[in-house]
């Protein structure tokens, strides 16, 4: 089993020498501007397009250290919303992982009547915007008495992402040689503990960047635990950013800003780590 | 490569001794998918669906709603918007994914064949947009576009003698087109970026060795292997921004003028979904939804076709019972 | 073939994941200003108030204790005496049970929710009524009370009025207009505003005028004799002199809402007809409205073009700064501009002035519009007469006043404008009497289909798109084919 590494770069193109490089600059100079003037922006209290109005300034990032200060905070820790935010987010992330290669698994090495009509099924789902499904999950949600929990949030985020988290998964397994299966199964080993045991370590860059991506609708949900848990649906990061924003009249610009900043600094922080990650499953993952 | 076809053929391996038993495991694999799905996926749906018969909306509740036959999906015939809504609806779709498309490939093709650090750096830059939340994404191009002296795209473009303006209001879908744009340029930049990974690399040596250009070598290997990323994208992105709305809600709302941006997607958030005087028309807006799916399942008819989807879904090779 | 399989069983996986963290992203209904039912202030809440704030009463161990609950909304934080007036009533309620000699006691528990969107706290409200959540109270606003009514989640209150004729006999009598759904009373007002005309003094006197022409503007509004004509007139001097730049002669609402109907008012217009409850539209006065709309851009320069749309905090801007001459917008915009846009008060004072909407033409009559926002008894609640008279304890002088003091609202008594409070206040002592000249927006469940047809072709119309001519008629047809029975054009 090897991995296959990135492809060598360096000196494929060096004859084309600065190039490329100005392309890309050239090509990626909005976001370069745009996001840079979001950070710069952090740290005035107001902008005139690209130049501050008043010195520079730590005061957008009070709520790191003075939550009192920021009234949409009302005296709560960033840490604790970050918290809540990261335990609803991992939950949906494992949900779905768990639960997507199980079926993707039984998708691609098991027969049973029903596999070709789930598989297209769930294709045909996602062409529904999931917007106007609320008020149909809403009824269901209702009658089987998970309406305003936690767990009933967590599962109608997870139902949104399982459709594809199987397609990922199916794809993955389907990758791994047959034999490795195989001389599992002839060992004796079920075929439950032949998944976990044996496939499951197999297509580790699958589940990390299937249980990444859930992580991080999860990390940016917003909509699903407001309307579908009202009682406790103040507590997340989305919330907070959403309350700073409010009816766009008050805006505290700054603010949200820097809170936004602190929102997508986590995620990106993880893209980084997994680019290499994601850019490798491409290749196969497993030879046999 | 290990190719499907060189895996055992299966069916027969399954005897019919086995045959309980392997569907048993294969329920006991499926159990948690199957619940999650019909009970919080397929019968949303489907109830969707049949909302759309009704005059649900928030002044019935849910108790006092009446069957009303094809009166949504005839209202939405009877309207003089839905032509100007479907018009829109094409134009965006095309444009964006035009745009999405040209973004992924050129940016995938220059960041593999740069150093790799310079190209692990755009790409991470490419990806901001997507995982910046939808809300500070959409005011930054808000704010950027805004007229003098607010707006930064002004005051960038000024040196080059391009009139002020308040982008949002005079170029809608230039802006509209970017923000999406953007942030789907990320989605074919990782499969093209990976697929050109895959490509074995003595096809890039061998052509170097025979003296290729860059330029050959683009032309001739790179994007001939790239045509099922590029056809798969294409159909996949299509779809997803058939359903999506909110970078235009959050922007131009849909304005300005008579529906100037407004597309499908978002009028059925409109209706259904988005009233602040409280009255939201679920019915109707659930008729919207099906006129959206009943494209998207032509269009996924044709993703299915494209990519050969019956050999994806083929039976299981391996199977042991 | 072998490599192109391979190459497939990856990407198909890997692109559904980006296509799917592509299509999961939430949708956020808060568009710039789209909300502001309440019409509300800026001005910094004396302690930080939470997103949703639940407080409850006074704990009671005696007697029979009943819980009331309520949600209310800002969504502007300073306005969370709506949530505080309910909690500090208990004590008045049940003082006056232990008068009479009851064993009934409440506590209240109430919740406050501030910076939120205005839509989303709606379909709270209403998933909560069909799962069997809902609160004995809700604030909203006065039209919520349509779908709401008509869905069965409201409670009728003209009994219980009539039973306790006392208890609201003080509220302004043409507020009572809006809390009637086909004459039914659904609601109580909580708390109002109007819509005033801002003007630039300063400007107006580089214009030339003399400071008593200036001072008597709001007088010569009201009686009439100063209209919507002059108003057109003077800004284009303003333009022409080079007192204002183009397109700032005149700043009206720049995103969808209430405020655009008053010019429909003005031309005569009605919205709905008091018979019976159904929708209208004047062909007339849409006409004149879209014309208006129309000039103003195209005609006279007066206003910007691609004006409706833009953002709201840079209209605020712009027009704290000084250089815009007139400039519709809420009574709440008065204490927003000195506490948001840190515009000194005195400052203000000495270069602004407010009057009603002048009327249209000679003989007309000016206008303003108010929403007022109301409290609801639902009809899930189990103590619907308690959750009334707890409403009746939170309505009196001191606890309203106390609340359009903070929150820069109007007075809903006839005796605030003589609570110490409210009467110290000095913008809102002089605006107060622009609430006998308002209107109201429709209590109908398809009022938001109408304004959406209405707005869209007033923007067509600003946008140059159509004529108001062409827009009239073909807003009139697509509400018939949208509206059907429920609308009269005349």
């Amino acid at each position: 089993m090897t991995v296959r590494e990135p492809m060598p770069s360096g000196g494929r193109f060096s004859v084309l020498g600065l190039a490329p490089y100005l392309v890309l600059g050239l090509v990626s100079l909005p976001l370069i501007i745009l996001f840079g003037w979001l950070l710069y922006s952090s740290f005035f209290s107001r902008m005139e397009g690209l130049t501050p109005i008043g010195g520079f300034t730590l005061d957008n990032w009070r709520f790191l250290w003075n939550p009192n200060s920021v009234q949409q905070l009302a005296g709560r820790s960033i840490w604790v919303l970050t918290f809540n935010t990261f335990i609803f987010a991992i939950s949906v992330a494992l949900l779905v992982v768990l639960i997507s290669s199980m079926a993707g698994y039984a998708l691609s090495r098991l027969a049973f009547p029903g596999r070709r009509t789930f598989l297209s099924g769930v294709l045909i789902l996602h062409s529904f915007p999931s917007v106007t499904l609320l008020i149909a999950t809403f009824i269901v949600l209702r009658s089987i008495g998970l309406f305003d929990q936690l767990l009933g949030v967590i599962l109608v985020k997870a139902a949104f992402e399982i459709p594809f988290g199987v397609w990922i998964m199916k794809g993955f397994f389907d990758t791994v040689p047959w034999e490795l299966e195989m001389a599992a199964l002839v060992d004796g080993a079920g075929r439950v503990r032949t998944w976990w045991r044996v496939m499951m370590p197999l297509v580790k860059p699958g589940i990390l960047a299937l249980g990444l991506l859930s992580f991080v609708t999860g990390w940016n949900e917003f909509l699903l635990p407001f309307i579908f848990m009202p009682s406790g649906s103040q507590e997340t990061l989305s919330t907070l950013v959403r309350s700073i924003l409010g009816e766009g009249r008050f805006v505290d610009y700054g603010l949200l800003t820097a809170v936004g900043l602190y929102y997508v600094a986590p995620i990106l922080v993880l893209f980084v780590l997994a680019q290499d990650q994601l850019m490798r499953i491409y290749g196969g993952g497993v030879k046999g | 490569m290990v190719g499907q076809e060189q895996a055992m053929p299966s069916a027969r391996f399954s005897a019919i001794s086995g045959f309980w038993r392997n569907h048993g495991t294969a329920l006991f694999f499926m159990l948690p998918a199957l619940v999650v799905t019909l009970v919080l996926f397929l019968a949303p749906a489907i109830i969707t669906l049949g909302l759309a018969f009704t005059d649900t909306a928030t002044a019935t509740g849910l108790s006092r709603w009446e069957w009303i036959g094809w009166a949504n999906f005839e209202q939405l015939l009877r309207s003089s918007f839905t032509s100007i809504i479907l018009r829109n609806t094409v134009f965006y779709v095309s444009t964006t994914l035009a745009l999405n498309i040209a973004l992924g490939l050129g940016l995938a093709i220059l960041s593999v064949h740069v150093r790799e650090g310079p190209g692990r750096f755009f790409r991470a830059l490419w990806l901001l947009p997507r995982i910046t939340p939808s809300v500070v994404y959409a005011l930054m191009w808000v704010w950027a576009s805004a007229s003098p002296p607010f707006g930064i795209i002004n005051q960038v473009l000024a040196p080059f003698g391009v009139e002020p303006r308040a982008w949002l209001s005079t170029d809608p879908w230039l802006i509209v087109i970017m923000i999406n744009g953007f942030v789907g340029a990320s989605f074919g930049m990782i499969v093209f970026t990976s697929a050109i990974q895959s490509i074995p690399e003595d096809l890039f040596r061998a052509a170097r060795v025979d003296g290729a250009s860059a330029w050959q070598i683009v032309r001739r290997i790179t994007l001939p292997l790239l045509r099922w990323p590029i056809l798969f994208v294409f159909v996949y992105q299509a779809m997803s921004l058939l359903a999506s709305y909110e970078y235009i809600l959050l922007t131009t709302d849909g304005g300005p003028g008579l529906y100037g941006t407004e597309v499908w997607s978002l009028w059925a958030f409109h209706t259904a979904l988005n009233s602040y005087y409280g009255n939201l028309q679920f019915g109707l807006g659930a008729a919207m939804a099906t006129v959206l799916v009943l494209i998207g399942i032509v269009v996924s008819a044709s993703l299915l076709r494209l990519f050969h989807f019956g050999s994806l879904v083929s039976e299981p090779r391996v199977e042991i019972s | 073939m072998s490599a192109r399989r391979s190459w497939m069983a990856s990407a198909i996986p890997l692109s559904l994941i980006f296509a799917m963290s592509a299509c999961s992203t939430t949708p956020s209904p808060a568009e710039e200003g789209s909300a502001d039912p309440s019409g509300s202030a800026a001005a910094p809440a004396p302690e930080p108030s939470a997103v949703v704030e639940t407080r409850t009463s006074e704990t009671i161990t005696e007697g029979d204790v009943v819980t009331l609950r309520a949600w209310t909304i800002g969504p502007d934080a300073p306005s969370f005496y709506r949530r505080d007036n309910l909690i500090d009533a208990a004590a008045a309620l049940n003082e006056e049970l232990e008068a009479e000699g009851s064993d009934q006691r409440v506590v209240v528990e109430a919740s406050f929710e501030s910076g939120g969107a205005w839509a989303d706290y709606l379909q709270k409200v209403t998933l909560a009524a069909e799962s069997g959540q809902a609160p004995d109270i809700v604030l909203a606003g006065h039209e919520n009370m349509a779908p709401w009514a008509s869905a069965g989640y409201l409670v009728t209150l003209d009994d219980l009025l009539a039973q306790y004729p006392d208890a609201f006999a003080d509220v302004i009598p043409r507020l009572w207009d809006a809390m009637k759904l086909q004459g039914v009373t659904y609601a109580i007002p909580q708390d109002t505003e109007a819509r005033p005309m801002y003007y630039r003094k300063d400007l107006l006197a580089e214009l030339g005028w003399s400071e008593e022409d200036i001072e008597s503007l709001p007088d010569r509004v009201r009686s009439g004799e100063w209209t919507m004509q002059d108003l057109v007139q003077t800004a284009q001097e303003a333009v022409e002199a080079g007192v204002v730049d183009e397109g700032k002669g005149w700043y009206h609402r720049p995103t969808k809402g209430h405020d655009h109907y008053m010019f429909y008012y003005a031309n005569g217009g009605r919205m709905q007809d008091p018979e019976s409850g159904k929708l209208v539209i004047t062909r007339d006065a849409l006409e004149k409205h879209f014309q208006l709309h129309y000039d103003a851009v195209n005609t006279w320069n007066i206003t910007p073009k691609n004006f409706l749309g833009s953002d709201f905090r840079q209209w605020h801007e712009t027009v704290t700064s000084g250089t815009v001459l007139f400039a519709n917008a809420g009574t709440w915009t008065w204490a927003e501009w000195i506490n948001t846009y840190e515009v000194p008060e005195e400052e203000q004072w000495e270069n602004v002035g407010f009057t009603l909407i002048p009327a249209a033409e000679p003989g007309g009559e000016p206008t303003t519009l108010s929403h007022p926002l109301v409290y609801m008894v639902t009809e899930a609640s189990e103590n619907q007469e308690l959750a009334f008279r707890l409403l009746a304890k939170a309505t009196t002088p001191e606890l309203n006043s106390r609340h359009s003091v903070e929150s820069a609202h109007l007075a809903v008594l006839t005796s605030q404008i003589d609570d110490p409070t409210y009467a110290e206040d000095e913008f809102l002592a002089a605006a107060s009497y622009m609430s006998e000249y308002t209107n109201f927006i429709p209590n109908h469940p398809d009022y938001g289909a109408y304004d959406e047809v209405i707005f869209r072709f007033l923007s067509a119309v600003q946008a140059g798109e159509m004529s108001p001519a062409e827009a009239t008629e073909a807003a009139i047809q697509e509400l018939q084919a949208q509206l059907g029975d429920e609308l009269i054009v005349e």
